[in-house]
């Protein structure tokens, strides 16, 4: 058994190395600056922009890829520096709700202002009998040439 | 002399519109009818006098007046005449002249063909209309004055010898003619595209155009006449201005597309989204005032609306404007910041008083109730409860959350779009699901079972077209859904129509085009709508399309390396050039060449061009139906031998142009004037008003 373990120490120990120098295409690194922002030019996602400052950010991308570092160490490290307008959606708890939840509270908030208006309708004073229901197809068939006749 | 002539109409304008204000509100409450009459004509007075001030303006850009500072500031002697008369809205004053040509254009547009059949509404009409203009002519005239030119004050210390001012400064010489072109800044790159003559104007167009149906609606508040007669004499204004903010933001679209260079049309920038909002209330608008007009319903929802699509209008000018949001479509900050959103808040709190007093005193009874949970006007009211939904997440996700956020934790936030990704879709889908099942709801009421039979047979195509689609590529779950609520309301739309066709056939014995061109003649807004609706799928395809199955990818290449991009495609890049345009920028063009299984399909050349202040990326782009190769360069080494590369596959992108298209066509049919019995109706009705209001 701790020969195995020892083994298995060993084995991981060799692959470290080659881990930590893994070997990074544009493409990953485009996968991290599309969720980044430019931390000097406001609302440019960094993966588009052009300045200079922004290509040496996506290079660090690059070198903490192959360092070994994960996306969302990385991306927690440029929050870190730049602080929280460096990504789409905050990644402070507190701020991350603000955000994600209250467009839904403001939507629930919207359709129940409908719906409560809508009942205050039904509720008021009845209008006009609705037109009698046409039932069957060949019904409604005349009923749809009505109407049409009517709009043409 | 150009400049003292644009700055004296300029002023005119200014003063004819306070004239036409404070004439039109005295005429109107004093039953004074020369009043109103003397009003409306220095109202009318304001077009031509704006003409000639934006007239001075292009005749200075094209003639190459560099004394006038704005001239001096968007052009320089390179600058092709193209580009001169789109240099006109290139920056923040000649675009805020511009702004309020178009106003005024609306303004007469509206005084002359409703003047007759409107009557009780328009000197209240005029009168906000007029406060509206008044406002920009203002800001144009006081703060952002286009025709300030610079002087020489030989007699100030060194450092302050040269002014830009509006009049002439007392001992004031011309500056060297040479010396102001050789230092004049020219164009902003990004505005020297075909795309850019057209798109800034049309969105103009659709914001200022909302002006006429807001001045219309306040006048019936103002006025009392608060029957349907505000929404019939504005229901064609508010589809032009429709028109002209959906043209606008379909070519700004296309305009970044192919200038931005990110492989996209739509960012989720929030100037972008400043634009979007009043589409979005506005459409809920254009849908509500239908039942208003049907049934007489949702007189106070109505007003509401159109007082939120004016008031998303002056938000997103603020927004634009003011330079308080950053964004590649903002002006550089400015001073006109407070006084905008001063005159956002003023004129939204008169609107809404006025609403409130008129709601207060039971003006604005609803002349019939719902009667049906399951009925069109039901369907009408969930549509404008999406459309205001996508409104508040889009403005929380734009302004709201940050500036709160800035406000309250003292930390910036920008959510971008992991954030509209993640709340908007629900709300779309929502949207067209709603879009397939309103049309064939009938009014007051109808039965699920009616409405499951009228379903039946776009239900069946949409089935048939999702198993068509899912056959020839593998879908997603996301994307099934999509395309089949996307798909749906375009059956409807299809289905709707041809059976209108069908029937006219069956009574009239007409042919096929015939019977289509009848029935798109005598009922414009409904078949003129399905069209728009039509329109909308379209987009909603290429927009699924583009969006989920997009394929990302950078690639460093030697030259003659190729490399694979998907299993179809293969990219080789075949050489490198570097030039020196007349306009002082270096164009850095590489050539690649596309090849799909095997075969050669096109050469493309994207390019760099340095410009001194900024690069700009322009893409290659190999363009079908199906989908575009979309080809970046994004770096060079120094003598072109290797050369890196951002390619995008875009499915179906080109849909969302040709779906713009189809909702153009239906807009313009459903807007195109043939209604001569109602406007006399509506005459009669107003002259009839106006004797019984002088007999009482």
């Amino acid at each position: 058994m701790t020969r195995s373990l020892l083994t298995l120490a060993l084995l991981l120990l060799c692959l470290l190395p080659a881990r930590a120098q893994r070997l990074v295409t544009q493409d990953d690194i485009t996968l991290i600056a599309e969720k980044l922002y430019c931390p000097v030019c406001e609302n440019i996602p960094l993966d588009d922009c052009g300045m200079p400052a922004c290509l040496e950010w996506k290079d660090e991308i690059g070198r903490a890829l192959a360092a070994g570092q994960s996306e969302d160490q990385i991306i927690a490290g440029f929050v870190a520096r730049y602080g929280e307008q460096v990504v789409g959606v905050p990644q402070q708890p507190g701020l991350r709700a603000l955000a994600l939840v209250t467009p839904w509270l403001l939507v629930l908030l919207v359709s129940a202002g409908g719906w409560l208006t809508f009942r205050r309708w039904r509720r008021a004073t009845p209008g006009p009998a609705p037109l009698p229901a046409v039932t069957g197809t060949a019904g409604e068939a005349e009923d749809y040439r009505q109407r049409l006749e009517r709009d043409v | 002399m150009l400049a003292e002539l644009g700055l004296a109409a300029l002023a005119l304008s200014f003063v004819a519109a306070l004239y036409a204000l404070v004439m039109s509100v005295a005429g109107e409450r004093l039953h004074r009818e020369a009043l109103v009459i003397s009003g409306r004509n220095a109202a009318l007075a304001t077009f031509p006098l704006l003409l000639v001030a934006t007239g001075a303006l292009l005749v200075a850009l094209l003639t190459r007046d560099y004394q006038i500072a704005y001239v001096w500031s968007v052009t320089d002697p390179q600058t092709p005449d193209f580009f001169r008369f789109t240099a006109l809205w290139g920056s923040q004053r000649g675009s805020l002249l511009f702004w309020c040509l178009t106003m005024s254009l609306f303004t007469t547009g509206a005084i002359l063909l409703n003047w007759r059949s409107d009557r009780r509404l328009m000197p209240y009409s005029i009168a906000f209309m007029m406060a509206a203009l008044l406002f920009f002519v203002g800001l144009v005239l006081f703060l952002e004055n286009p025709f300030t030119r610079f002087w020489i004050l030989p007699a100030a210390p060194a450092d302050a010898q040269v002014v830009e001012t509006a009049l002439i400064p007392p001992g004031a010489v011309l500056p060297d003619a040479t010396r102001l072109a050789d230092t004049s800044q020219g164009l902003n790159p990004l505005l020297r595209h075909f795309g850019m003559i057209i798109h800034p104007p049309m969105l103009y167009l659709g914001f200022v155009g909302f002006t006429v149906p807001f001045a219309f609606a306040m006048a019936a508040l103002a006025s009392g006449d608060l029957s349907s007669n505000w929404i019939k004499a504005t229901r064609r204004w508010s589809l032009i201005a429709w028109l002209f903010l959906s043209l606008g933001l379909i070519l700004g679209g296309r305009w970044a597309y192919d200038v931005l260079g990110w492989g996209g049309y739509w960012g989720w920038d929030p100037v972008e989204n400043a634009a979007f909002l009043p589409w979005l209330v506005g459409t809920a608008f254009i849908h509500s005032v239908m039942i208003q007009q049907k049934r007489g319903m949702l007189k106070v929802w109505n007003m509401f609306l159109v007082i939120a699509t004016f008031s998303a209008v002056m938000f997103g000018t603020f927004a634009t404007r003011s330079g308080v949001i950053e964004s590649v479509h903002s002006f550089a900050r400015s001073e006109v910041g407070f006084p905008m959103l001063a005159f956002w808040g003023t004129m939204t709190l008169i609107a809404l008083a006025l609403l409130l007093w008129r709601w207060q005193r039971g003006d604005l009874q609803d002349e019939h109730h719902f009667t049906g949970l399951l009925s069109r006007e039901t369907l009408f009211v969930l549509n404008n409860i999406i459309f205001m939904a996508l409104t508040v997440v889009i403005f929380w996700g734009s302004f709201g959350a940050p500036i709160l956020s800035e406000l309250f934790t003292g930390t910036e936030i920008t959510l971008g779009v992991d954030y509209f990704m993640q709340v908007t879709p629900p709300l779309f889908l929502a949207m067209y699901v709603l879009m397939g099942i309103a049309p064939l709801s009938a009014w007051s009421a109808t039965s699920v079972a009616r409405l499951g039979r009228a379903l039946f047979v776009p239900a069946l195509l949409t089935g048939a077209a999702l198993l068509l689609i899912g056959l020839s590529s593998p879908l997603t779950l996301v994307a099934l859904i999509g395309y089949g609520a996307v798909l749906l309301a375009g059956f409807v739309a299809m289905v709707e129509t041809v059976r209108g066709a069908a029937a006219r056939r069956a009574t009239r014995r007409e042919s096929w085009p015939r019977a289509l061109a009848a029935l798109f003649g005598r009922n414009q807004r409904r078949y003129g709508g399905y069209l728009v609706h039509l329109g909308i799928t379209v987009i909603g395809i290429g927009v699924i399309g583009s969006t989920v199955f997009q394929l990302e990818t950078r690639r460093t290449l030697a030259q003659g390396e190729t490399t694979r991009i998907d299993a179809e495609y293969e990219l080789r890049y075949d050489g490198f050039e570097r030039g020196l345009a007349a306009d002082g920028r270096t164009i850095n063009t590489a050539t690649v060449t596309v090849f799909r299984d095997g075969a050669v399909v096109t050469q493309l050349r994207p390019r760099i061009d340095d410009y001194p202040d900024m690069p700009m990326t322009i893409a290659g782009a190999h363009s079908t139906l199906e989908k575009d190769f979309y080809v970046l360069l994004t770096g060079v080494d120094t003598a072109g031998a290797v050369a890196t590369f951002k390619v995008y596959i875009n499915p179906l992108v080109n849909l969302v142009w040709w779906g713009g298209l189809i909702l153009i066509l239906g807009t313009l049919i459903a807007t195109w004037p043939r209604e001569s019995a109602p406007e006399r109706a509506r005459v009669t009705q107003t002259l009839r008003g106006r004797r019984l209001e002088a007999a009482g």
